[in-house]
């Protein structure tokens, strides 16, 4: 059976390979194509774009043109109209608006006020979206400093100011402490001083109180006095008038006027006496109150002082109290501000900082596509040959004596699928070394692998073109329903829009499409070096569409040969 | 060794369209049955059967008086089928042709070159055994064709209109060569033709078909004005 297989394929080969039409086909189109992708896809910038500037007011467009010389030229339209015109009839990739603008050339930017301002509109071509938005993110990078940039470095100079200030504020705050640390003295030196005048007050109160006693004693003593001595006057008064009243009706007896005038003398004597002893008591006392005066005088100049000295205190304590709270709030605010460094601009313009960070830096577009474009030229290679070869089998007049031969007829299928791959693996291995050699993707360090995905994915696609082949009446039916298959296999892939924007079912149609499981594990193998372990459901779903289609193939291929027998 | 062949009521339709209707045909070793008949009479469909290209509907093919039509493959070991259409690769040479027939036949590789060169003197390609087909001439084509049939030394040989096309001289070069062959080895050889003169002049043996029948089988001796013959019987 080998030898028998191996007979197919060769005869297959020779087959193919003597066709020079096919041969120069087979190898160069593959190195044809791979170069001209390769060169098509060898920017990485938009350039040659021409961009119409629309501007009713006569405006400089140099600065414009010359931010913009690398990437195309600047057309100037007056009205909206024209341009869109021209964007219509794609004479020109995008139309700018420019209102109140101020343009300056990116390298003459060097301070806030050169910093480009205005409105800018663009208006582009949405069927030409990928060309359109890559032109508009361009041009809104080369309008130089953003206005999230702006943000940022104005918000980075408030910081400055606000760290300054910070500064400032713990300079004061060492002034309070030290306002604080000497009121804390004054306080100290006013307990102690309180705290005297408190012993000076314990000292005098007793004396005080004594002389207070002393003092209402005297006035008692005073009292009494007085009204002895009132009610002796009176009564000395009464003496002497009793005695001059005597010495009227006594006659005149000498010795009576004698003794009478002797009483009378000593009695006036005893009243001068009195007045004066009067007096001199009265002395005593006024002096006693204008003692106590005093003394009450010193003793609420001591208790105020005392009281003073008091409420100084509690207004120290309060002041340092409040000082301290300010201090700590003002602690709690410094430290706050403190945090803020000119780096915070960025957090507080964009809290959220959003870094973009490629797994794969410094990769050219053709590396990045090469995998998908890798798949897509396996696709449509692959069912277009396999169709094309098995049709030229099938209808090839060799094919009738091939059908009576002793053998079986999946021995004819398993030929051309193992020619087709050997050819198609040809075809891209030639593609392989341009890719490695011309557009520096890297192949070698992966080659097994990268080959093994190769032929997991072109078996299926061989098979299927072999298929149509079978099923198909005519050639050109057959080319027809494989393009048409080839279409939708490329349609319902990454291709041209991203799977997942697709409606739910289309994404599971997608998703289970070779090509987009192909493209993954070309990606993941050829990009990431994935080991392949880690591919093992989609290189199994492979599988599975290898044996199905294999299947189908069989009965496909016996119903042909059955309809034709 | 000799070997007999019986076609017994074989039928076949394609669709709802019958082309053979209960043929019945015998042959022996060294017999050349011609078959002859109006286009679209069966022959092909006829000659097809034999090689196993098309099952038939029902009936049977006794090969040596065993039935032998379920086991295709059998059958097809034992026909050589020389086609209406030269039917080999025009890119491969003669002898690559061959070589690849012969693998297909399952030729043991150490005597495939010796087998190869037998046939291709007896046919006399050898000389140009390294050319493109696409590069030879009708005539050396319809050798090939005949060639390859013979790769795998069938006792049955099928030649269905194998001179169509070729110049009178080219037919008597054919048929010297199916002659010295096919005699010598002792096969069964069965020709379809529509060139009524080489099969009254080669045929042992006429099958005369109308209509997906055989309505007249005509012996050696019975074959002499076979034009005649045959224009009577399918008029």
């Amino acid at each position: 059976m080998i030898k028998k297989l191996l007979n197919e394929i060769i005869k297959n080969l020779k087959v193919m390979f003597r066709n020079k039409t096919s041969l120069s086909l087979l190898i160069i189109a593959p190195l044809i194509f791979i170069l001209l992708v390769g060169y098509a896809f060898s920017n990485e910038d938009i350039s040659g774009a021409k961009i119409g500037v629309i501007s009713e007011e006569e405006i400089d467009l140099t600065p414009l043109s010359n931010n913009l010389k690398d990437y195309g030229v600047i057309i100037k339209y007056s009205t909206l109209e024209e341009c869109q015109s021209d964007l219509i009839l794609q004479k020109i990739h995008l139309c700018i608006g420019l209102e109140n603008i101020n343009l300056i050339e990116k390298s003459k930017i060097e301070n806030f006020e050169d910093i480009p301002t205005g409105k800018v509109t663009f208006y582009y071509d949405n069927t030409r979206k990928k060309v359109s938005l890559g032109l508009i993110k361009t041009i809104k990078e080369i309008f130089g400093l953003t206005s999230e940039q702006i943000s940022i470095e104005t918000t980075e100079t408030i910081i400055e100011n606000i760290q300054s200030l910070v500064g400032f504020l713990n300079e004061r705050k060492q002034e309070i402490n030290e306002i604080k640390n000497e009121s804390i003295q004054i306080k100290i030196q006013l307990i102690e001083r309180k705290e005297k005048l408190e012993i000076i007050r314990d000292n005098f109160m007793p004396q005080y109180l004594l002389v207070k006693d002393l003092q209402n004693k005297l006035h008692n003593y005073s009292s009494n006095f007085d009204n002895s001595t009132n009610d002796l006057l009176i009564l000395i008064n009464d003496l002497t008038n009793n005695l001059e009243e005597f010495q009227d009706n006594s006659l005149y007896n000498e010795s009576l006027d004698y003794f009478i005038g002797d009483i009378e003398s000593q009695l006036s004597s005893l009243s001068v006496l009195l007045n004066s002893t009067t007096s001199q008591k009265d002395m005593i006392i006024t002096t006693i109150d204008d003692i106590i005066i005093s003394l009450d005088n010193i003793k609420i100049a001591l208790d105020e002082e005392i009281a003073i000295n008091e409420e100084y205190i509690n207004k120290i304590d309060q002041s340092v109290e409040k000082v301290d709270e300010l201090s700590q709030e003002l602690d709690n605010k410094l430290n706050q501000l403190s945090g803020l460094s000119p780096d915070v601009a960025k957090k507080l313009v964009k809290p959220i900082l959003y870094n973009y960070n490629e797994l794969l830096e410094n990769s050219t577009n053709i590396q990045l596509s090469f995998p998908q474009l890798l798949v897509i030229i396996i696709m449509f290679l692959t069912l277009l040959f396999s169709n094309v070869s098995t049709l030229t089998e099938i209808h090839n007049k060799a094919h009738l004596r091939n059908l009576i031969a002793p053998v079986n007829d999946i021995l004819y299928i398993v030929g051309m699928l193992i020619t087709s791959l050997i050819i198609i693996l040809l075809q891209i291995n030639i593609l392989f070394v341009v890719a490695q050699i011309k557009l520096n993707i890297l192949i070698t360090p992966i080659f097994f692998k990268i080959i093994l995905i190769t032929i997991l994915l072109i078996i299926p696609f061989i098979l299927l073109g072999m298929i149509f082949a079978y099923l198909s009446k005519t050639v050109q039916s057959s080319i027809l329903i494989t393009t048409f298959v080839a279409l939708l296999f490329f349609l319902f892939s990454n291709a041209l829009f991203p799977i997942e924007i697709m409606p739910s079912f289309a994404r599971i149609i997608s998703n289970l499409n070779p090509l987009v499981i192909g493209e993954y594990l070309i990606k993941e193998v050829q990009l990431f070096n994935m080991p392949l372990n880690y591919l093992i459901p989609q290189i199994s779903l492979i599988i599975v569409y290898i044996f199905i289609l294999f299947l189908i193939l069989i009965i496909v291929s016996k119903n042909k040969n059955k309809k034709e027998r | 060794m000799t070997i007999s062949l019986k076609i017994d009521k074989i039928s076949k339709s394609f669709k709802n369209n019958q082309i053979l209707k209960e043929i019945n045909l015998e042959g022996k070793s060294s017999e050349i049955i011609g078959l002859i008949g109006p286009s679209g009479c069966g022959k092909s469909t006829l000659l097809k059967i034999l090689v196993g290209y098309y099952k038939p509907n029902s009936g049977s093919i006794l090969i040596n008086n065993k039935k032998i039509s379920k086991n295709i493959i059998n059958l097809r070991k034992i026909v050589g089928y020389t086609t209406q259409e030269n039917s080999f690769y025009e890119k491969l040479t003669i002898m690559e042709n061959m070589r690849y027939y012969s693998n297909l036949y399952g030729i043991h590789y150490n005597q495939q070159t010796q087998i190869i060169n037998n046939i291709l003197e007896k046919v006399e390609l050898l000389r140009h055994k390294k050319t493109l087909t696409e590069n030879i001439s009708g005539g050396m084509k319809r050798r090939l064709d005949f060639a390859i049939s013979l790769i795998h030394n069938p006792s049955i040989l099928i030649l269905d209109e194998p001179t169509t096309g070729l110049d009178p001289l080219l037919v008597d070069q054919f048929w010297n060569i199916v002659k010295n062959i096919m005699l010598k080895e002792n096969k069964i050889v069965i020709i379809s033709s529509h060139i009524i003169t080489e099969i009254e002049k080669y045929c042992t043996k006429v099958a005369i078909m109308k209509d997906g029948h055989i309505v007249k089988i005509l012996n050696k001796n019975e074959i002499k004005s076979l034009e005649k013959k045959f224009r009577k019987i399918t008029k």
